[in-house]
């Protein structure tokens, strides 16, 4: 029997939705290994890249990221693993895009494809969990794929509310395929510069213009408030693009 | 009063004012016809000098109008490379009335002009530098140009003053439609030179004049409180195509720059001209604000001319206080208590 590759699911608190998805037989990673390491909240921002490999630098995450990984795994070194998937990570896409399509559905307003490649480019150079990963790449780390936990779900708190993306940006609800497809290619190019990979969001979950279908927001979403965190189903829809 | 010159002021004898002062010591250049305040919206453009009165203006709390500011998360340098943040908004140098008034009748008129492609890529003839590489497309050249038409009308129409550098006499038109190059075609990327179509033109007094009064007019129409500050750029020609040496060839454009700006300014009180040109070019600073190519401004030339600038607005209008940084909007958070939130959300899937 041929040995199984070994893959690893890195993120913040998104990959409860991969972890249910693969419990629940939503997806497989066929010919994967399948580990699970990462932080939610304060104790995922205390995961570092140092000394060649990633790990959590307080008691209290590195407590939380053994529980996550339950197989005693204090750190991932760029060998561990031949695939890196950086999942969530705080990535914040939405702020990318919401800027963006607002810019791209502005008639006064344009921006060249070199000019969105450079701003791509910088936006990802501000994002930590890409620094990171440009080093474990760097330390020879075979493939990071980046997957973007998606836009904020529809429905579940009011946008238009100061903070919300619709108090910023109103007109993002207008943006149409071609526009998020410019931005998409434009973070890929960037990605890919970079020698990282990147999952985009699926067309068919998008709604509102740059929101997620409420059909995949997380249980109790409306209770909590939580327009952020998707449900198992959308975790396997996104990863079965590539895995 | 037994002549005319009796009560004159020291400033118009060249021995008290000039002589006596020595260059560095020079007062009274400028008799500023409207004030300046940090708070009035500023436009800046025309040729490349005119940058330097902006990010002046803007160090020192003034409200500089940057009207199509550059996109978000563009580094300094990228937005600089992809000509933001230079003048007021993207046209790169606007070098002659001419070229002003083509901007401005495209803007508030309409019209359309020929575009240029090699190899390609797209070239805007009105700014076939702007994009370092070429537009990747026909469509996204018209785009990038109407935005830029966008934020000249806003310019136009919001600003309190707007601040013009006239740079040269000469350029290049198309013989047949009269359009007037940026610069002269098959120099830069985008267009081959075609002897037959594209034609030099020195521009007389006259024709100056006539097309610098049109554009400040059709600026006027928009904007009825608009004042304008005009300079002639004192940097000299890099070539000229006059038959005269380059050196001549830059006093003359000079001379008629300045010229016809004192003329255009002398007849409004709302246009008014600043001496920037003199106070780098005149004899009396012994070419002292030049680089050793005698043609780059030095810094200190810079700083100079803005300290003349703002010693003689503070003398006529008495001093300002600079306006407070308008407040940038906070970045947007995610809503709710996300924190917490993703815990339980970890919590739930892992904690077995």
């Amino acid at each position: 029997m041929p040995s199984q590759s070994k893959l690893v699911v890195f993120g913040d608190s998104n990959i409860a939705a991969v972890r249910h998805a693969y419990d629940e037989g939503l997806m497989t990673f066929e010919g994967y290994d399948v580990e699970f390491w990462g932080a939610a909240g304060p104790e995922y921002r205390n995961i570092v890249y140092n000394n060649g490999a990633l790990k959590a630098m307080k008691p209290d995450a590195q407590k939380t990221v053994l529980m996550v990984n339950g197989k005693g795994r204090k750190l991932l070194k760029p060998d561990d693993f031949d695939v890196f998937v950086f999942y969530g990570v705080r990535l914040r896409l939405a702020e990318f895009f919401s800027a963006y399509l607002d810019l791209l559905l502005d008639p006064d307003r344009a921006i060249s494809e070199a000019a969105l490649d450079h701003a791509a480019a910088q936006f990802l150079q501000e994002r930590r969990a890409v620094r990171m990963a440009q080093m474990l790449k760097a330390d020879g780390a075979r493939e990071i794929v980046f997957v973007y936990a998606g836009f904020p779900c529809w429905g579940i708190v009011d946008q238009t509310e100061a903070g919300g993306v619709l108090d910023s940006f109103p007109r993002v609800v207008e943006a149409k395929p071609e526009h998020r497809a410019r931005l998409w290619g434009a973070l890929e190019r960037a990605f890919e510069a970079l020698g990282l990979g990147l999952i985009a969001q699926p067309e068919e979950t998008v709604v509102q213009g740059m929101f997620t279908d409420e059909t995949y927001a997380v249980a109790d979403a409306a209770k909590n408030q939580d327009a952020v965190h998707k449900a198992p189903a959308y975790a396997a829809k996104l990863l079965e693009k590539r895995f | 009063m037994t002549n005319p010159y009796e009560d004159l002021e020291a400033q118009a004898f060249w021995r008290t004012a000039v002589a006596q002062k020595g260059a560095l010591a020079l007062e009274r250049l400028w008799q500023p016809k409207f004030q300046v305040k940090p708070e009035h919206k500023i436009v800046t453009a025309g040729s490349c000098f005119a940058q330097h009165i902006g990010r002046a203006l803007a160090e020192r709390g003034y409200h500089w109008f940057d009207a199509e500011p550059a996109p978000p998360w563009l580094r300094a340098a990228d937005a600089r490379t992809f000509n933001y943040r230079i003048f007021s908004f993207r046209t790169g140098n606007i070098y002659t009335p001419r070229m002003l008034l083509q901007w401005l009748r495209l803007s508030f008129e309409g019209g359309e002009t020929e575009l240029w492609e090699a190899g390609g890529r797209w070239y805007d003839p009105l700014r076939p530098v702007i994009e370092p590489s070429g537009f990747a497309s026909r469509d996204e050249l018209l785009e990038a140009r109407a935005a830029t038409l966008a934020s000249l009308r806003r310019a136009v129409s919001e600003a309190s003053v707007f601040v013009f550098t006239l740079g040269l006499t000469e350029c290049w038109r198309n013989s047949e439609t009269g359009f007037e190059y940026a610069l002269c075609p098959g120099t830069v990327a985008g267009a081959a030179f075609d002897a037959g179509l594209h034609s030099f033109h020195n521009t007389g007094f006259d024709e100056l004049r006539e097309d610098l009064e049109a554009a400040l007019a059709l600026m006027r129409v928009q904007n009825s409180d608009l004042r304008v500050l005009l300079t002639v750029s004192p940097v000299p020609l890099v070539a000229s195509a006059s038959g005269e040496h380059v050196l001549t060839a830059t006093s003359h454009s000079k001379a008629l720059l300045r010229a016809v700006a004192g003329e255009v300014s002398g007849r409004s009180g709302q246009i008014d001209y600043f001496p920037s040109y003199e106070i780098i070019t005149h004899p009396v600073f012994r070419g002292m604000f030049f680089a050793p190519n005698m043609r780059s401004v030095v810094p200190q030339g810079v700083a100079t001319v803005m300290r003349h600038f703002f010693t003689e607005q503070v003398r006529v209008f008495g001093e300002v206080v600079p306006a407070a940084a308008p407040k940038q909007k906070a970045p947007r958070k995610a809503k709710g208590n996300a924190d917490l939130v993703c815990e339980e959300e970890m919590l739930n899937a892992f904690a077995k």
